[in-house]
């Protein structure tokens, strides 16, 4: 079974905690920075789920969800956004974009795992 | 308590209907001309709190609505969006919908189809354009409510379209569910277009599940996170263990018939009311006014609690506590009673015992009490509506809101209260060209007032209209056989006159006033409280009618007075003065009837010894002492034997303990352990009246 996955974000920070987060759910993590860079990355990879930020430079995430759901290999990926807030305009601008879910910041590693087990 | 969560939902519902009683005093009182800007932020997070609680506490449905109208409200706030006559409107079904969601699934119940249809429309008005949208016939879908016995839910789930899209794992979905507790689904596909129109990248796949657990709510409500868009989603608990469960959940579970199916089968099946309408046994109307009658049934069994302030409850506490330290000092000081020092301690424990007895009894009678507004808050929606339906600009005042009052008081008040105001703007209340005419603005003011007036609340229904019309009084009174032909009835017995079973001065009954609950329930209503109606009228200037109300039902100021070897207890409200007078001051009339005259009035004189048939050893002297009481109008004057006093008397209903008797309105336990019997002035005037009558 494919276990790679894709977290997309421009804190480091975040990122580190995700992909550790991950690794111990015996997940394969890929990074990257912004939506340009995860466009690249992720061309021609078969990933099980991608977890993208929304406000990063160069290309936020809803963007990055409109643009990976009009790519074939793509089309049916888990993908889930973070949010800042319990937002409800962002998650439906997520949903709207294609996004599956989204994990509301802060958030636990349980949290995340939690999520990551609910669509995958 | 069985459910832990129960208590937390019950403040949830409570505080959620006053946040929509809050929404609609707000939009009651937008002067559209000028809104302001702080109005429509109180009505964005009155709506924003009830979607969030509602959620928390497992509604669902009622946040997906709430949610509607905290999206309209959003960009009206934000000032992109202005608020027209036409959104308030809008908004005021909203929050009668709202209401109608908390009522409901306080219950568990569904929301009703009517409801649910009426909810459509409002939506699809909220977001449209502008162009109205008009309802369609009823959609003939009635929603399964509870399954089986057992805890657990029965869920609904219609998957949104775009779940594939989305790359949604519906089946790990299912799993996860399923994880919870034990799962039975039964898909429903009749959504499914055919296979020439299918976009195989839609999702048209609905299931009726049933869930037997012990998870909360909120456990499935997770699972459903990400696919749940309010109306695609419905979560009902089951009915609890020991409820009999319904045929259709029997076939569901044992034939193997869908929920799907039950639902459409039931969707069939016609109410009772309309069938019997059809066969032409009753009239539309009269199961109209049973659903009413049934619906008023169900609201009395559930108002029984009341909301305390928790300062009120403190002070009861401390107040027990005090009352703990005296009881150590009257113990104390009862060991060393033989000492004058012992003899001085227990008195002056006994004096602090005194005080706190009376202080707890007080506070006690407190808890019972609510603020007026209770009733007066439905007030302003009621005379808003009336207003529109009849053409007539009215306004309501309201003073003394927070007046308080106890909470069966309010409960009675709310009939007698409707039909007051209602009359008021229906027929006291002239158009508003007539009102210009005669000099006076054209918006009407009805004011509601609740004041304390020693011992008594008064509650006041004050308008600016045409005045009663005391001639058409007087002739519809001799016409129904109300006035003795030839009396001539006073102002205000003929102003009383419109609270007579049978009176009404409107040929044509309008089908707001005219609802078959005449005046006379309000005389009915605050009778039974206790109390007394004072009617003051100016012909061109207006009306007030005030509602005379004692602080509580349970305890009443009384005069005691001895008549023979019994005691009896006046209420004071209704006693004017007491007087001795000579015997040549009583003039016998018809025989042995007598009255006295009083400052050139004459009164009836009522012998208790005779009507109580009590005493026989009166006083011979012929000298009378006389209480002359007033009820309903009505004066008298009481011949009794002795004033004892004048105290607070706690009231024991006869009734329950014994029968009701006539003149007699309760009994109360005296200082002495001794039984008195309370006195119903209107009673035994009627009662003197009726014996006169028989002897005439």
């Amino acid at each position: 079974m494919n276990r790679c996955i894709l977290t997309v974000d421009d804190s480091s920070t975040m990122r580190q905690m995700i992909t550790f987060t991950l690794k111990g759910g015996d997940f394969e993590v890929l990074e990257a920075g912004d939506g340009v860079e995860a466009l690249e990355i992720a061309q021609g990879k078969k990933l099980a789920l991608i977890i993208t930020d929304v406000n990063m430079p160069r290309m936020d995430g809803i963007t990055l969800v409109h643009r990976l759901r009009a790519l074939p290999e793509f089309k049916f990926t888990p993908i889930l956004v973070l949010t800042t807030e319990s937002d409800a305009s962002m998650k439906q601008k997520g949903k709207e974009a294609g996004a599956t879910g989204w994990i509301v910041k802060p958030f636990s590693p349980e949290k995340l795992m939690d999520t990551v087990n609910k669509v995958i | 308590m069985s459910d832990p969560m129960a208590q937390f939902r019950d403040a949830f519902f409570e505080e959620a209907t006053e946040l929509a009683d809050g929404m609609e005093a707000t939009l009651l009182g937008l002067d559209l001309q000028a809104v302001e800007a702080e109005d429509l932020h109180t009505l964005f997070r009155a709506a924003h709190s009830i979607k969030g609680n509602s959620a928390t506490f497992g509604f669902p449905a009622v946040a997906a609505f709430t949610h509607k109208l905290e999206s309209t409200l959003e960009p009206v706030r934000q000032g992109t969006r202005p608020m027209t006559p036409e959104l308030l409107e809008l908004l005021l079904q909203g929050v009668d919908l709202i209401r109608s969601h908390l009522h409901h699934a306080r219950r568990g119940e569904a929301l009703p189809a009517k409801d649910q249809a009426a909810q459509e429309v409002l939506i699809a008005n909220l977001e449209g354009d502008g162009t109205p949208v008009i309802a369609a016939p009823a959609a003939a879908f009635t929603p399964l409510t509870a399954t089986l016995t057992g805890k657990g839910f029965a869920i609904r789930f219609e998957s949104p379209k775009d779940a594939f899209r989305r790359g949604i794992n519906l089946e790990r979905m299912f799993r996860d569910l399923a994880k919870l507790g034990t799962l039975q689904s039964w898909p429903d596909l009749r959504s499914m277009p055919s296979l020439e129109a299918l976009d195989p990248e839609d999702c048209h796949l609905a299931w009726d599940l049933r869930l037997e657990t012990a998870r909360p709510q909120m456990d499935v409500d997770e699972v459903f996170e990400f696919v749940a868009e309010g109306e695609n989603l419905k979560i009902q608990p089951l009915s609890p263990a020991g409820s009999i469960p319904r045929l259709g959940d029997i076939l569901q579970d044992e034939a193997g018939v869908s929920p799907a199916d039950i639902r459409e089968a039931l969707a069939q099946q016609k109410p009772l009311g309309e069938i019997l309408v059809e066969m032409g046994k009753v009239k539309p109307e009269a199961v109209g006014k049973a659903l009413e009658q049934q619906q008023k049934k169900k609201n009395q069994a559930e108002a029984s609690t009341v909301r305390v302030a928790t300062e009120k409850i403190d002070r009861l506490v401390n107040l027990v506590g005090e009352l703990v330290i005296t009881q150590a000092m009257l113990a104390q000081a009862s060991q060393q009673i033989h000492t004058t020092l012992g003899e001085e301690q227990m008195s002056a424990a006994l004096l602090q015992f005194d005080r706190q007895t009376r202080e707890l009894q007080e506070r006690v009678m407190g808890i019972r009490m609510v603020p007026v507004e209770m009733v007066f808050s439905r007030f302003p929606r009621m005379v808003h509506e009336l207003g529109k339906q009849l053409g007539r600009s009215v306004e309501l005042l309201m003073e003394g809101t927070a007046t308080e009052l106890d909470k069966t008081f309010i409960e009675m008040l709310v009939d007698p209260l409707t039909h007051l105001v209602r009359n008021a703007v229906d027929h006291g209340m002239e158009g508003p060209e007539e009102r210009l005419a005669a000099g006076k603005p054209a918006t009407g003011t009805i004011l509601l007032r609740a004041a304390s007036r020693g011992g008594h609340i008064h509650i006041e229904v004050k308008d600016d209209g045409r005045g009663l019309n005391r001639d058409r009084i007087l002739q519809k009174g001799l016409d129904k056989g109300l006035i003795a032909p030839g009396t001539k009835p006073t102002e205000d017995e003929l102003n009383l006159l419109i609270f007579e079973p049978g009176f009404s001065t409107v040929e044509a009954v309008s089908d707001l006033s005219g609802r078959g609950v005449g005046m006379d329930v309000v005389r009915q209503n605050v009778r039974v409280l206790g109390g007394r109606i004072e009617v003051e009228s100016v012909t061109g200037k207006g009306t007030t009618i005030r509602l005379v109300l004692p602080l509580t039902l349970a305890i009443l100021d009384g005069l005691t007075v001895r008549v023979g070897e019994e005691t009896y207890v006046f209420p004071l409200a209704s006693v004017l003065e007491s007087f001795q007078c000579q015997p040549e001051d009583v003039r016998s009339v018809k025989g042995d009837r007598e009255v006295i005259s009083l400052r050139g009035e004459f009164i009836p004189v009522v012998r208790l010894h005779n009507l109580l048939a009590s005493a026989q050893d009166h006083d011979a002297s012929g000298r009378s002492l006389l209480v002359l009481v007033e009820s309903e109008g009505r004066r008298a004057a009481m011949a009794v034997d002795e004033l004892l006093g004048q105290q607070q008397v706690v009231i024991k209903s006869l009734e329950t303990h014994y029968k009701r008797v006539e003149g007699i309105s309760g009994a109360t336990i005296l200082g002495d352990g001794r039984v008195a019997l309370i006195l119903d002035v209107s009673g035994l005037i009627r009662l003197e009246a009726g014996a006169a009558a028989v002897e005439a």
